[in-house]
């Protein structure tokens, strides 16, 4: 079994966000970048489902070249490879051309038995690419799972949905992302980064995934980014507490329209 | 002439909020850009029946998909379909529902048909006759302000922030029934209603958090019963958790979690600079505490100052009668 | 129970800070050096484990650096851009009165500067992580050595911690056994009051006929300031308020960058009055006349606090035994008067990186071969700069005015004064009861911080906060506290907790206990901590013990 990991390094959550002088990005240096959370769960299933069935993972990422760390870390957990799309053509593409690129490196190295992702990548939060993904490689895809079987040529996936959670059935290969619940990721251990040092990284550029600079003509572009608008000050309610109660609601919702 | 495609998410035979404020969302965008059509796409089984009532919203046209083989969601099946209408309609946008079947549904229809999709949308504008999109970043610490460069132009709107238009029962949509195949590979085998389980802090749209004002564990039931009257999800301070009242999964800031929900109502806490941080960015903050100077009120939009012992059982049974009566 | 993992490595180095990163990088250079000559090649691993996630993250410093010692690691080190371009520009030293400063004359001869750069600590150790990583030593960030593994009285390694124990001591479904790391030879560099150092010294007599260890606390904040608020390059130091003339400490100021100051306060450990709050202090401090214009039009953009190991020459153990040596600030090679320990950090490191090549080419590690360390150490400058001040700490005790002339004779007298050696006392001992130091009728609220206004002065929590600290929260407390009977009982009544002020990161909380408002209950808010170990030298009880979280946790200093 050949399971494909799509790998993407984010700030953490808790890093401070600077925008840079051309408001329409942040300032890089400061921030601690980290495994995007929901690929870690997207990682250890792989790893999961490799030691339950054998195989082999490959995790893929886009990125600049602070990306290797977050590539060391899934082969430290014990992925078996990777490959990390390098280009400064990618700097400019969309989630569009990020899956573009993510899809072209799939099929070069053969395709997969399955495709894991995060269900999203936390700080742009678009939750694109695995769709885009199976999209582009018109493989069926089942997200935000919280539970995987692996079956003969298929898979059971549950999926959580507003209120319930659905049970999918679909065939391999396909594209699932993980949602937080699937899983617990395991620490990378020492003996695991000891040997992650030793794992060749892949490196490929647009051209080796024989992608020209029109497939990654960005589709939407960020105009500006901005810091939240400072907030209102805030709005005393007075009175007994079953009318601040009364007055909470009404405002709450004809003035806020939030209930 | 111009037009703005939407898809109206349905369950059991009921259009979802959602569906309904993107359609008007859909309403406002198309008389920005002076007067294109809206068309909405609705799919499932027994769906035809909710045409009339997304006509009532502002659709213009109604694409019906119904077959009793529709039964249930299937990304395959729901992005031919969509993709049929999108081909034939050639709109200038298009505008998802960002839920759990629109997150599902919408990039696989971007990649079908090569739009551009820009995701979570919190604001639409028309500028110079094209859209512009409002969305948070990194969880409502950043704003962006997202352009695209072709269309169709396609959006995920984030739930119950677009505001629904009045219905107008007058008003009356055209319906084209349409047919769709509906093999897929992946398939809805169950459904299964959520066990009362609690829901996830960071994809709560309320959340509900108690402090060291809630003076022991004894009295958190107040904030899980006004939680539940919120159908909210729990949180709590750091303190709390330190002090082992609660479990350190309902932990907001510091090394718990980072929320930006559409209500946050926050009890008996005082508001540290980490507790701040991890809540700051929700759209709409209540404190309710006793001391005046807590720095929870300077963040927050509306402040009861009192005591939570006493306001909050009446906030929940306030609560539960406006959530009854609203249905 | 899964097996625990063992790694056999030669070289095994507890801590990447200076000291042991420049241990680390020497044992490679020489090792490399000796198998380019004709002769016989030897094969030979260095390790370096560290607790924080990332190299740098908890190492805190003023700091000036002597680049003396960093000359001789990496003689290109400002080509190489070492983060270390500020030079020292200007010198002044204070003494300040609550609402005025006195510049001194002429600069101290320790406090002089010339030649030295002002630089951020974790800025150089991710610097020094770099070029180990180049040289391809195994860095391991994210694993603390949580116990020393002996055969007999010979060390033989460190297990690392357990990661995934949730609060209670249970395993998590993540759960991940420490490793044995087995090494021929140990070397600890952990830093001031190593908690491995801690146990390991007084278990092979090491500290036998030498001094307690006597410590200060530092607490720093970076600022960014307008450009033209305080010159790059300048150095101030102050001495008088915000302490009282019978506690140890005085203040620095330092121009890092045109638009970033770091400033500071350093309090000395073994103060007197339990109601003494550090922290507040040092919030007090930023309000003086001659600091506040630094700031006011500033921000704080970082916070940090760190025990410092100033007990000096007689305060330093034997620093070898079998299979061990112990570097840098874990041993107490600091200069107390000139307040700078990375260049004898830096130096000591390379020391003992020489005497571990010489040890593994003879195939000999025991405590005889490795004295050479401290052969190395007594004929170099690291004796030297030591000797002259072995007694500057203990000159203090009682009090600044009776400190000044006997450190005037010192300077004269080689390190002398009137009496050689002084003979400090543990830090803690000093602390007296309430009723002795304020006579009756003061409590722990007796201390009035000052209000934090959120822009010059800050609460422990909003500090906290700009430290980066976080912990995994379902982990059991790294702070074990032998007896909390003793907080609620004697401590409260005997010092009034003083737990609650000298943890500069708002660990220690005593809490209503029940509905009786005079029933108090100790609450550790472990996930604040800063790692600084200030309780487990402080506590006047000593029943507070710090053992190292799971690995990962703790600040995430930046430029401090």
């Amino acid at each position: 079994m050949k399971i494909i990991v799509c790998v993407k390094q984010v700030p953490d959550t808790e890093t401070r966000i600077r925008i840079n002088p051309e408001g329409n990005g942040i300032v890089d240096q400061d921030v601690n970048w980290v495994v995007s959370p929901y690929d870690e769960f997207a990682i250890e299933e792989a790893l999961r489902i490799k030691e339950a069935k054998g195989g082999e993972v490959v995790l893929v990422s886009l990125g600049p070249d602070r990306a290797q760390t977050a590539l060391r870390n899934g082969l430290a957990m014990g992925a078996d490879s990777a490959v990390h799309l390098k280009d400064a053509a990618f700097d400019a593409a969309d989630t569009m051309g990020v899956a573009k690129a993510l899809a072209a490196a799939i099929k070069g190295i053969g395709g997969a038995d399955l495709v894991l992702t995060g269900q999203q990548g936390v700080g742009g939060d678009h939750s694109q690419v695995p769709g885009l993904l199976a999209g582009l490689l018109d493989l069926p895809q089942v997200t935000m799972a919280i539970k995987i079987e692996l079956g003969e040529g298929k898979a059971t996936v549950t999926r959580e949905i507003e209120g319930a959670s659905e049970v999918w059935e679909t065939a391999l290969p396909a594209v699932i992302s993980a949602q937080k619940g699937l899983n617990e990721p395991r620490y990378a251990s020492l003996k695991g980064i000891m040997a992650a040092k030793k794992k060749a990284i892949d490196v490929k550029d647009a051209a080796a995934l024989g992608l020209a600079a029109a497939d990654l003509a960005p589709l939407t572009t960020v105009a500006s980014l901005e810091l939240p608008p400072a907030r209102p000050a805030v709005r005393m309610i007075d009175g007994d507490p079953e009318t601040q109660a009364r007055e909470l609601l009404r405002l709450l919702h004809e003035e806020a329209k939030v209930i | 002439m111009k037009s703005i495609v939407t898809f109206a998410e349905q369950r059991d035979g009921k259009l979802r909020r959602p569906s309904l404020e993107a359609v008007s969302e859909a309403r406002r965008v198309a008389d920005a850009m002076g007067g294109a059509q809206v068309e909405a796409v609705v799919i499932g089984a027994g769906s035809g029946a909710l045409a009339a009532e997304l006509g009532h919203y502002g659709a213009d046209v109604v694409h019906v998909f119904d077959a009793a083989e529709l039964a249930h969601y299937a990304t395959e099946v729901w992005a031919r379909a969509l993709g049929q209408v999108i081909g034939e309609v050639k709109p200038a946008a298009v505008l998802i529902p960002f839920t759990a079947m629109g997150k599902d549904l919408a990039p696989r229809v971007a990649a079908a048909t090569g739009a551009g999709l820009v995701s979570d949308c919190s604001a639409l504008a028309v500028k110079d006759g094209k859209l512009e999109a409002r969305r948070a970043v990194y969880s409502g610490k950043a704003f962006a302000t997202v352009r695209w460069s072709g269309e169709p132009q396609m959006a995920t709107l984030r739930a119950n922030v677009f505001s629904l238009a009045t219905p107008d029962t007058s008003r009356a949509a055209k319906t084209v029934a349409r047919t769709v195949d509906a093999a897929s590979r992946a398939k809805v085998t169950a459904v299964n209603a959520a066990a009362g389980g609690k829901l996830e802090l960071t994809e709560a749209q309320t959340i509900v958090s108690g402090g060291r004002g809630m003076k022991g564990p004894e009295h958190f039931h107040l904030v899980e019963d006004l939680a539940a009257a919120f159908g909210a999800a729990v949180g709590a301070s750091r303190a709390i958790v330190d002090a082992g009242w609660v479990d350190h999964h309902i932990q907001v800031g510091q090394t718990g979690k980072t929320v930006s929900p559409n209500l946050y109502i926050a009890c008996g806490i005082s508001g540290a600079i980490q507790h701040l941080a991890g809540m700051s960015s929700s759209r709409i903050i209540v404190a309710i505490n006793k001391d005046g100077d807590a720095p929870i009120f300077k963040v927050a939009n509306y402040g009861i100052l009192g005591d939570a012992f006493e306001v909050m059982p009446k906030l929940t049974e306030a609560a539960k009668a406006y959530f009854a009566a609203k249905g | 129970m899964a097996e625990r993992d063992v790694l056999e490595t030669d070289v095994l180095v507890v801590g990447g800070g200076p000291a042991g990163l420049a241990a680390a990088i020497r044992f490679k250079d020489l090792l490399d050096a000796h198998n380019a000559k004709a002769g016989s090649k030897l094969e030979a691993s260095v390790m370096v484990v560290e607790k924080a996630a990332e190299f740098g993250a908890h190492n805190l410093s003023g700091a000036v650096l002597d680049p003396v010692s960093l000359q001789e690691l990496c003689p290109d080190f400002d080509a190489k851009n070492a983060p270390v371009s500020t030079r020292v520009t200007g010198d002044r030293v204070y003494f300040l009165t609550e609402n005025r400063s006195f510049r001194l004359p002429i600069v101290p001869p320790p406090l002089q500067n010339h030649g030295n750069r002002i630089i951020s600590l974790n800025q150089l150790v991710k610097w020094l992580a770099g070029e180990a990583e180049k040289r391809g030593i195994d860095l391991l960030a994210g694993f603390p050595g949580a116990e020393v593994l002996y055969e007999g009285d010979r060390v033989v390694g460190v297990r690392t911690g357990d990661k995934g124990i949730d609060k209670h001591g249970n395993k998590k479904g993540n759960f991940e056994a420490g490793v044995d790391l087995r090494a021929k030879i140990t070397i600890l560099a952990e830093g001031a009051r190593g908690s491995l150092t801690k146990s390991l010294v007084p278990r092979l007599g090491l500290d036998k006929g030498r001094h307690p260890q006597v410590y200060s606390i530092g607490i720093k904040e970076l600022w960014e300031v307008p450009k033209g608020t305080l010159p790059r390059g300048e150095v101030i130091h102050t001495a008088g308020f915000p302490l009282e003339e019978d506690t140890f400490g005085g203040g620095f100021i330092y121009g890092f960058t045109d638009t970033l100051v770091s400033i500071g306060l350093v309090v000395g450990l073994d103060y007197k009055d339990p109601l003494l709050d550090p922290h507040g202090l040092f919030q007090r401090m930023k309000q003086h006349p001659l600091v506040k214009p630094l700031l006011e039009k500033g921000t704080m953009v970082r916070y940090g606090a760190r025990t410092i190991g100033e007990g000096g020459w007689y305060s330093i153990p034997r620093p070898y035994a079998d299979g061990v040596m112990l570097i840098g600030e874990a041993a107490g090679y600091l200069n107390p008067a000139r307040l700078k320990g990375v260049h004898l950090a830096l130096k000591t490191g390379m020391q003992a990186a020489e005497t571990a090549l010489e040890a593994l080419l003879a195939d000999d590690t025991s405590a005889a071969k490795l004295k050479a360390f401290d052969d190395r150490v007594r004929s170099s400058y690291v004796k030297d700069e030591l000797w002259k001040t072995r007694n500057f700490h203990a000159a203090f005790k009682n009090g600044l005015w009776f400190a000044l002339p006997q450190l005037g004779l010192q300077e004269i007298t080689g390190g002398h004064g009137l009496e050689d050696p002084l003979e400090p006392s543990a830090g803690y001992a000093e602390m007296q009861t309430l009723a002795r130091y304020w006579g009756g009728g003061l409590g722990k609220d007796s201390f009035e911080r000052p209000k934090a206004d959120g822009k010059l002065t800050f609460d422990r929590l909003t500090d906290v906060y700009n430290s980066g600290t976080k912990h995994d929260e379902d982990q059991p407390a790294h702070l074990h506290v032998a007896d909390p009977n003793i907080c609620e009982t004697r401590c409260k009544e005997e010092f009034g907790n003083p737990c609650e002020r000298f943890c500069p990161a708002a660990v220690y909380e005593m809490v209503p206990k029940g509905d009786d408002p005079k029933q108090e209950r100790l609450q550790i808010n472990f996930s604040n901590c800063v790692h600084c170990k200030t309780c487990d030298v402080m506590d006047p009880y000593q029943i507070i013990t710090w053992v190292t979280p799971e690995g990962g946790g703790g600040p995430r200093y930046d430029d401090l």
